[in-house]
């Protein structure tokens, strides 16, 4: 890396003030750079936050920037970029339950796209036919169903009557094969 | 234990799902539960033990309590998952009971004061000694036994010192900054601006070098700089003096330079010759040599050499035998140079003195090509002195002709000669590349046409393809069309079109520049790009204003009505 990256540009311009997410987001595609806008005084709240998710650092968040209609606007207006790459699979893991479910086509056109994986994908829109296809292997399988439990925490296996018996069933012979997966995403 | 791993993993992870389970799901697979903890090994223990602890459950505890009798050297993975006085009675008392069998028991037992031997100290025995310690404890260890342990503490493991012993910069400076850190700071603070001040100078030190001087000079001075600057710098200790010098200089600037030599001379990251040269001369910048001077007495001996190592090390190292006299002199004329050029040359030549391997020597040679990049005859100079085999290091040239050229180019700009000498020697189109890249506007086509062909051609590639890449969707030929037209199909060009999509966002920055030196043809080239280099262009102004009277994109022509191009 080099002085004048641009992911360097775009942080010290989020430190000096920049608002604008777009005009930063080249500083969400470096975890450490999404760190320091995650953590330095002076940032948007909302950089900040973006940038907490980016760095892989959700402990950062409170539960009210967590449920917060402008992060999740954010966000949403995100997917269907490139910035979104290092923020949408930390997101997956405290985005409020069913958060991605207005977004899904979004959120499938990011897995088409490479800019999402596929369990954070449906792990956002939650336990569906339209989230359920886009599990193929079975650690894919059991990260987006441990989130699924996470939502209903009551009742973790709610989940599995949201889907069709076919794909019920797939989901969990593909998990039946693979003793650790399986165990990732008890109960 | 004889289970296959997968098998151990399993319940491992099993368990840990059930940990974070509501106590209404854990109760409802309460068989289910009894199994997986009747099934736990030894290797489980941090999850049975974040299970018992979450849960309360008698049964996981004593199941805890089971393993570690069974076998105790795993006694730290139980710390690590919970903090002593959140474990069970019974599964301390297992613990002190086995310190005379057990080092890794005897650790926590020395932790806690009920031991006043300590175990052997290695990796595994620091881990649960600083899991477990009392402040009493490590506040009556002697200076001497804190060092020994903390040059055990792994960085994956320091945030267990800070949740025992609070926010010692010591630990924060070797912590791995993720949630498991940001909950333990949490343990100490419960203001998120205070978190956030605490966890910074973290953020700081692992961000690239090169980063550093910018990224703290462009914060408000920290509040308290001593320990901002030791963790930024990961430095294990702070001198008096240079605690003193922090303290009468309490700026953002003066904490930028102090944390980047900290770094840089501690060769502490992973940070390259090339790259500590780069922070320095930014670090530096605009100081002057009394200052430089007044601070290099304050740091410790070993960050100072390796800003200003001694000379007779280096000319011994470096020299060739028949021109110790010429490099002494060109170290003379080094220190004469403002300190943002002395000091990274300095640090460069050292690194390269230090570097055992034909690529750590090209590296540091780099480096020192960076930082004397405005001062090509210094340069020369040195490179002239250097012993052979560093010579082929710093500017290899195959014959005299080839030597000759690359000694002009060096006057002028010593980085550029460097990669230009390597991307020769090696044939080597990606190093040529890096050359052009740093290279001037105004030398790029001298330094072009001093490639040989095969580099030439390589560097843009499959041309077809490159157009593929930076046009709009069928949009290829009219790109061509267009360059053709504007009577620039030349050099320049192509390789800025080459860099508009090169992986490194750098590049990519440069070839917009390049381009936007051009910004009629440019503006021209706008509408039949691709939205990403469309949008990287337009961002410059110049680019943006020439584009401003043109028409919108058009759509592409139907491909039957599309002349097949030739």
């Amino acid at each position: 890396m080099s002085s004048d990256s641009p992911a360097l540009a775009a942080t010290l311009r989020a430190m000096y003030g920049e608002a604008d997410m777009h005009a930063v987001s080249s500083a969400f595609g470096d975890l450490c750079f999404a760190q320091v806008l995650a953590l330095a005084p002076a940032i948007a709240p909302l950089i900040g936050a973006l940038g907490a998710l980016a760095g892989e650092l959700p402990g950062l968040l409170s539960p009210g920037e967590r449920t917060s209609p402008v992060l999740s606007a954010a966000i949403a207006s995100l997917i269907r970029t490139n910035t979104v790459q290092r923020i949408l699979p930390t997101w997956a893991t405290v985005a409020p339950a069913g958060w991605g479910a207005a977004h899904t086509a979004a959120l499938i056109d990011a897995v088409q796209h490479d800019r999402c994986s596929c369990w954070a994908a449906a792990a956002l829109i939650g336990p569906c036919d339209a989230s359920a296809p886009l599990l193929r292997t079975a650690r894919e399988i059991a990260r987006a169903i441990r989130r699924w439990g996470q939502t209903t925490p009551d009742d973790p296996t709610a989940w599995m009557d949201d889907l069709r018996s076919t794909e019920q069933k797939r989901l969990l012979s593909a998990l039946k094969s693979e003793p650790y997966f399986a165990a990732v995403c008890l109960p | 234990m004889s289970a296959p791993i997968s098998d151990v993993r399993a319940t491992g992870d099993a368990l840990d799902a059930y940990a974070g389970a509501s106590p209404v799901a854990r109760e409802r697979h309460a068989a289910t539960l009894s199994t997986l903890i009747r099934c736990a090994n030894q290797y489980d223990l941090a999850a049975l033990t974040r299970l018992a602890a979450a849960s309360h459950m008698d049964t996981a505890w004593n199941a805890v309590a089971h393993l570690l009798c069974t076998d105790s050297r795993c006694a730290d993975h139980v710390l690590a998952a919970t903090p002593w006085d959140d474990l069970r009675e019974n599964v301390r008392e297992t613990i002190l009971l086995a310190a005379n069998n057990s080092d890794m028991c005897a650790a926590i037992a020395f932790a806690r004061g009920v031991r006043s031997d300590p175990s052997p100290i290695t990796e595994e025995t620091a881990r649960a000694f600083f899991a477990a310690v009392i402040p009493a404890v490590w506040d009556a260890l002697t200076e001497e036994e804190r060092r020994t342990w903390l040059s055990h503490l792994a960085g994956p493991h320091a945030y267990l010192a800070v949740r025992s012993l609070g926010l010692d910069p010591r630990f924060l400076a070797r912590a791995h900054l993720n949630n498991d850190l940001v909950s333990t700071v949490r343990r100490h603070l419960h203001d998120d601006a205070a978190v956030q001040r605490t966890l910074l100078p973290i953020a700081v030190r692992d961000a690239p070098i090169v980063a550093v001087p910018a990224i703290v000079a462009a914060l408000p001075p920290p509040s308290d700089p001593i320990p901002f600057t030791q963790i930024a710098g990961h430095m294990p200790e702070m001198p008096p003096a240079l605690r003193d010098w922090i303290t009468e200089h309490p700026t953002a600037q003066a904490a930028a330079t102090v944390a980047t030599v900290l770094r840089a001379a501690m060769r502490s990251g992973g940070d390259d010759a090339a790259a500590r040269c780069a922070a320095l001369a930014e670090a530096f910048a605009g100081w002057t040599t009394e200052k430089a001077a007044t601070f290099l007495a304050t740091l410790p001996d070993s960050a100072r050499v390796a800003l200003h190592p001694n000379a007779d090390a280096l000319a011994n190292a470096l020299a060739h035998p028949n021109q110790r006299n010429a490099f002494r002199q060109a170290l003379d004329a080094l220190t004469a140079l403002p300190p943002s050029a002395a000091l990274s040359s300095f640090h460069a030549l050292d690194a390269l003195a230090e570097a055992f391997t034909s690529f750590d020597q090209q590296n540091a040679s780099e480096g020192l090509a960076q930082a004397l990049r405005n001062h090509g005859n210094c340069f020369l100079a040195l490179v002239d002195a250097l012993s052979d085999a560093h010579q082929m290091e710093a500017l290899p040239a195959r014959n005299d002709e080839t030597h000759a050229s690359l000694r002009a180019i060096a006057a002028a700009d010593p980085l550029v000669a460097h990669r230009l000498a390597h991307a020769l020697r090696d044939g080597d189109a990606a190093v040529a590349l890096d050359a052009l890249a740093a290279a001037s506007f105004d030398t790029l086509t001298r330094i072009w046409n001093f490639l040989p062909e095969t580099i030439q051609h390589v560097i843009p590639g499959d041309r077809d393809a490159l157009l593929r890449a930076v046009a709009a969707p069928e949009r290829a030929n009219d790109v061509a069309q267009a360059l053709r037209n504007g009577n620039v199909d030349d050099a320049p060009s192509w390789l800025a079109l080459r860099l508009l999509i090169d992986a490194d966002e750098g590049r990519r920055a440069r070839g917009v520049m390049l381009l936007a030196r051009r910004p009629d043809l440019t503006a021209t080239l706008l509408p039949l790009l691709r939205n990403n280099v469309r949008a990287a262009l337009e961002s410059v102004p110049a680019i943006a204003v020439a584009g401003a009277d043109l028409p919108p994109p058009h759509p592409a022509p139907a491909p039957a009505q599309r002349r097949r191009r030739r």
